[in-house]
């Protein structure tokens, strides 16, 4: 038997400001570190990472806090249109960070799924990520499929390799 | 099994579950004695106690809370300080007003 329990319903939700970004390139930082990839490479991706206070002109940011610990981060883009699919939009989700020591542990999970309910809200029909190589397959096991490189946005002939798309209609269909 | 799925996808698992813990935990460890004599493998990593980790799973995601940075459009965004006259900067300004190439 499953039954649900509302005592674990919505986590607590507090609207920061932009002042919160530098605890956000802080986890960026220390997630980064968990990259197989050299040091000089991970020095010189996150100078293209980090985020400054113009780009919330563009992104939502989303902290996920245990007591003073900000254990993970998703960044996306709430009002972008450029995406469209058959007559519904599909929103970006720019970036997915958890701290190194919290890895594992559903924090990821936690994000993504405050991000598809508030992308659902705003009547996205599916959530699109560029994700790095290495994590491919965390996509996919959170119910992302890989798009071809004629599918989907930024499809092309030479499309980035690590697309993915998560169908927001499918989320209900998996509950019910 | 009863389990208690949470919204955010976490789990915990009913008190009466918790009698059948113990059972589980051992007959897992003694089976897995048995598989990790096998291969060799380390008994405890080898079949981990599902029971054990949805509780420590409910537990990590205690007390959780977001903290959500909302979209702001440029005009709310507070406009960098204006530099005056006369200060310096790495070229020209007056060259550009005026439009003239700078010597």
């Amino acid at each position: 038997m499953i039954s649900r329990d509302s005592r674990f319903d919505s986590p607590i939700m507090i609207r920061g400001i932009a002042a919160d970004l530098p605890t956000v390139n802080q986890v960026i930082t220390t997630a980064v570190q968990s990259w197989p990839a050299s040091d000089r490479l991970k020095r010189l991706a996150l100078t293209a990472l980090h985020y400054t206070s113009t780009d919330v002109q563009d992104f939502e940011f989303l902290l996920c806090y245990k007591a003073h610990a900000c254990l993970g981060v998703a960044v996306w883009e709430p009002e972008n249109v450029s995406f469209t699919r058959d007559t519904s939009s599909v929103a970006l989700l720019h970036g997915l960070y958890v701290d190194q020591q919290h890895q594992q542990q559903g924090v990821g999970k936690l994000l993504l799924d405050e991000v598809h309910l508030r992308a659902e809200k705003r009547n996205f029909s599916g959530i699109y990520v560029r994700a790095e190589r290495f994590s491919s397959s965390y996509f996919e096991h959170v119910g992302y499929r890989q798009l071809a490189d004629n599918q989907g946005p930024g499809a092309s002939i030479s499309a980035y390799p690590h697309r993915f798309l998560r169908d927001l209609a499918a989320r209900h269909s998996n509950a019910a | 099994m009863d389990i208690m799925l949470t919204e955010r996808g976490g789990a915990h698992y009913r008190t009466d579950h918790e009698s059948n813990r113990a059972t589980t935990r051992k007959q897992a460890a003694s089976d897995s004695n048995v598989q990790s004599a096998k291969n060799g493998a380390s008994p405890f990593l080898e079949r981990a106690d599902p029971c054990f980790s949805c509780c420590f799973n409910s537990l990590l995601h205690f007390g959780i809370r977001f903290v959500m940075v909302p979209r702001a459009p440029a005009s709310l965004l507070p406009s960098p300080p204006l530099v005056g006259a006369g200060a310096s900067l790495p070229f020209n300004m007056n060259a550009l007003r005026h439009n003239v190439p700078s010597r």
